[in-house]
């Protein structure tokens, strides 16, 4: 068919080709321009996957971009597809035809010959005039940027990887510190089940209370500044409440007693250990006393503690006062309980015969305070080979003993041995009075000693809490764990070789020694070293202050304290204290 | 008729044109615009207000184109006197040639049934009497004394203006400004244009031009134009042009809204698309462009703007308000005006 025919088919023909011509550059300008917004995205993934460590992310962050990116695009082009008029137009344009293509496409007015003059005419155009005239340009300018960007991804992906940061290290104090199956606190937490007088009961029961909540808080988690400072006052709670004589105000009448009972050689041991603030010790040493064979031994210690008893209370030391009076009352009643095994151990030894009751005998007769413990045993295991008539005689022993009662005290009351005797004869009497005879053997300390043995325990416990919370803790104030005594009690004469220091007042005080009064009312001081008048004190005054939380205890004496011996500050280096009190000191003296 | 048929009128109405320019060249130095426009509204079938000052040859323009057209040419010098029955024409009683009356009338045509007429300083006249002409241009026909008398075809009507003695004038209401399909501003000559008149007019009387067209021709040429096709976009860049002209549309520039007190309506849109196929006949393209539209526009446009009163005090001219239109809106969609400008 001529070219100059109006030939609709042949120019749809045509102008679908220049439609593709103009469409198909398009569509891949909207693909790219997807990629090149996809490799931003990739790069910006790939970025924050390197700086957050994210290496799976730096792996795919590439692909899935770029593949939405491209998909969009072309989902783009798709929705901006020029449609045919749109095309005409834009033909028209690029080769000046004076709308002929888009007359030729769509006229709504005119004549037929004048719409296929416009056809041919257009159809004309179509085929003389070449599609590269009027294609549409690719690449666009800022599409240009795909390629910086794919080689950005390039560099990216190859880039190691972060290091990993150092931790930013919490301040110290806002760290959490959990430690489970804290073992140290029991003791404290057994405070608020302790035997204890009427006006001290609260205090022990609310460190008790404390104490538990430490421990449930410790357990989850508790800032280690906060958990230090808690200890730090829960230990300061169990020393007030730690029974002591030695305070400014019976620090006369602890000396008086100690004293009265160091005249007696028997009682120089309880002496010193009174000095030394171990109750405990004490409690021994007069126990042991009490159970002594001979009545002489007991005597010299019943009127020993009198004496001191009373002198404590002339002196205004009520306190040390009630503890000696507690020891009087404790001897009396270990004295009967001693009595009363010696004499069923002669009775027993007697019944059986033979090799056992021989040595029920010796039991009985042993100086040795220790055979007590064997011979109640020993009774115990006599029972059982006792025959019924063996039995009857033990009975009427028993009730016997019953009947001389008197108001002294005894081991067992008039009623408990008469019951005894009654169901002696049964083997669940005999298997009681077996029991009775074992505990009669394990007398426990007195009140207030097992009082300060418990605070002991638990000012000790809670150092083991400090120490695992870092914290370095001072020595217990109940001596270290391994027991070593303070220094022998002063003998009267030379100088001073500890225990509390000499006061106004004190049988040993030497005026150049002593020190201005110190207020040392929040202050726990002590100051073991050995002190030579002659010379400037090599020793040093420990001091722990009340401190806040995070605070070492480091203080320099303030007032009196501080004029003693400023000089003497590394002192504790040079001086003769024990090693341990010398490290726990030199601690606070660290910054 | 088939397309190569066709061609072939476009390519003798393009020659045509150009034989009707050169003759009227003949007597008319320059005005190349004026006689453009007058024969684009002769092609459309339109009727044209010619504005221009005393001198500028708009008389003897029309006259040359009577001359050039063998049309019927009639002229009517407006006059505030001037009755209506002076253009229309009146039945006349007949007088017995023995004397006395023959007792019948007979009508006397007036200049309105010339198939070329010139209406000089139509704005002179009172409104009755322009309106007598202005219903001759929109019906073709006259009614006289109940009679209704149609216009041969083609009429044409030219009218005139003289913009500088407006003093005790009649301007023509907007409603019948509207009926002219174009206004067009005679210029005054430049000074080579000026020379040459001068040597053409003070000299011997130059000869009359040739005649060029025959009615027949004209009238073909007017079907001619209407069998021009237009394109959809082409006719909706005419509608968006005249729609910008709305003070009160969206499309409106800042500068319509400002100085256009009412825009222009659907005969500007008809006007425009007509006068753009006559001017692509007058090119030999069977369809009409933009570019045709955007040659047409001013003149179309110009004399259908009612200026608002800032805009008339600002000193805002209609034809700077119809070119700002033509700058701000686009032949074609966003999409394909960003593709066809890409670099």
């Amino acid at each position: 068919m001529p070219a100059n025919s109006p030939d609709p088919i042949a120019f749809r023909r045509s102008f679908r080709r220049w439609a593709r011509s103009v469409r198909t550059p398009l569509m891949v300008r909207s693909v790219l321009a997807g990629l090149c917004a996809g490799a931003g995205l990739a790069l910006v993934a790939s970025l924050v996957g390197w700086w957050f460590r994210l290496e799976g992310a730096r792996g795919w962050s590439w692909g899935v971009p770029l593949a939405l990116g491209a998909a969009a695009g072309g989902a783009w082009g798709v929705l901006r597809r020029l449609g045919e008029r749109e095309v005409a137009l834009y033909l028209d344009a690029k080769l000046g035809s004076f709308e002929t293509l888009s007359t030729a496409v769509g006229a709504r007015d005119g004549s037929q010959a004048a719409a296929a003059l416009a056809l041919q005419r257009a159809r004309e155009l179509l085929e003389t005039r070449s599609p590269a005239e009027a294609r549409p340009r690719v690449l666009r300018r800022w599409q240009l940027g795909l390629l910086p960007l794919v080689s950005a991804l390039v560099v990216v992906a190859q880039l190691p990887g972060r290091p990993q940061a150092a931790e930013a290290a919490s301040p110290p104090d806002r760290a959490l510190v959990r430690l489970e199956k804290l073992t140290g606190l029991d003791a404290a937490r057994a405070l608020g089940s302790l035997e204890a007088p009427p006006e001290q009961r609260e205090a022990l029961e609310k460190i008790a209370r404390e104490a538990a909540q430490l421990r449930r808080e410790l357990s989850t988690g508790l800032p280690r500044r906060e958990a230090q400072a808690r200890m730090a006052k829960l230990r300061d709670a169990l020393r007030s409440e730690r029974p002591t004589f030695g305070d400014r105000e019976s620090r006369a009448g602890l000396e008086a007693a100690i004293d009265a009972l160091s005249k007696h050689a028997e009682l120089r041991a309880a002496a010193q250990a009174l000095g030394n603030g171990d109750l405990a010790a004490f409690d021994a040493r007069m126990r042991e006393l009490s159970e002594r064979l001979e009545q002489r031994d007991r005597e010299i210690a019943r009127q020993a503690l009198e004496e001191a008893a009373r002198r404590a209370a002339e002196r205004g030391a009520g306190a040390l006062e009630q503890f000696l009076r507690e020891q009087q009352q404790l001897l009396a009643e270990r004295e009967a309980v001693a009595r009363l095994l010696r004499e069923l151990g002669e009775a027993l030894g007697d019944e059986l015969g033979g090799p056992d009751g021989e040595r029920l005998r010796q039991l009985a007769d042993a100086r040795d305070v220790r055979a007590l413990g064997t011979l109640s045993e020993a009774l115990a295991d006599a029972l059982e080979q006792l025959s019924d008539e063996q039995l009857e005689r033990l009975a009427k022993h028993l009730a016997e003993a019953a009947r001389q009662q008197g108001s002294a005290p005894q081991a067992l009351s008039q009623e408990e041995l008469a019951r005894m005797a009654r169901e002696l004869g049964t083997p669940e009497g005999k298997r009681a009075l077996a029991e009775r005879l074992r505990e009669l053997s394990q007398q426990p300390l007195g009140q207030t000693a097992r009082r300060q043995r418990a605070l002991d325990d638990a000012d000790r416990g809670a150092a083991e809490v400090e120490r695992q919370l870092g914290v370095l803790a001072p020595m217990p104030a109940g001596g270290p764990p391994n027991g070593s005594q303070g220094p022998p009690p002063p003998s009267g004469d030379g100088p001073s070789g500890g225990g509390p220091g000499p006061g106004e007042g004190g049988p040993n005080a030497h005026p150049s020694g002593s020190t201005p009064e110190v207020d040392g009312k929040p202050l726990n001081a002590r100051a073991p070293a050995r002190v030579d008048p002659s010379a400037p004190s090599s020793g040093v005054t420990v001091g722990r202050a009340a401190s806040r939380p995070g605070e070492t205890a480091n203080r320099r004496g303030e007032g009196a304290l501080g004029s003693v011996a400023p000089e003497e500050l590394s002192g504790i280096e040079r001086s003769e204290v024990p090693k341990a009190y010398r490290e726990q000191v030199g601690r606070y003296f660290q910054p | 008729m088939s397309a190569a048929e066709f061609e072939q009128r476009l390519a003798r109405a393009e020659q045509t044109a150009e034989r009707l320019r050169q003759s009227i060249g003949t007597v008319i130095v320059g005005q190349r615009a004026v006689v453009e426009q007058v024969l684009l509204s002769l092609v459309a079938g339109g009727h044209v207000l010619l504005e221009g000052n005393p001198g500028l040859g708009k008389t003897l323009l029309v006259r040359t184109l009577a001359a050039c057209l063998d049309l019927r040419f009639s002229r009517i010098q407006f006059t505030p006197d001037l009755m209506p029955s002076d253009i229309t024409g009146t039945n006349v009683l007949v007088t017995d040639p023995r004397g006395g009356t023959s007792g019948r009338f007979e009508l006397h045509r007036g200049p309105i049934f010339g198939h070329l007429v010139l209406a000089d300083e139509i704005n002179r006249a009172t409104p009755k009497t322009q309106s007598a002409l202005l219903e001759a241009m929109q019906e073709r026909a006259v009614t006289i004394a109940g009679v209704r008398h149609a216009l041969e075809p083609p009429f044409f009507v030219l009218a005139t203006e003289n913009p500088i003695e407006m003093e005790g004038t009649y301007p023509l209401p907007e409603a019948q400004l509207d009926r002219f399909l174009l206004k067009v501003v005679v210029p005054a000559p430049s000074e080579s244009e000026l020379v040459d008149i001068l040597s053409r007019t003070t000299g011997h009387e130059p000869a009359a031009p040739s005649k060029v067209i025959e009615r027949e021709t004209l009238l073909e040429l007017q079907g001619l134009c209407r069998d021009v096709l237009t394109a959809e976009p082409v006719l909706a860049y005419a509608a968006r042009l005249v729609a910008a002209t709305d003070p009160e549309a969206a499309s409106a520039p800042e500068l319509v809204r400002r100085g256009v007190r009412y825009g222009a309506g659907v005969r500007a849109a008809q006007s425009m698309v007509l006068a753009a196929k006559a001017h692509a006949l007058l090119g030999g393209r069977p369809q009409a462009g933009f570019e045709d539209v955007r040659h047409v526009a001013l003149p179309v446009l110009r004399h259908r703007l009612v200026r608002s009163f800032e805009a008339e005090a600002d000193g805002l001219t209609a034809d700077a308000i119809v070119l700002e239109v033509l700058e701000r809106v686009a032949e074609r969609p966003a999409n394909v005006e960003r593709l066809v400008k890409e670099a």
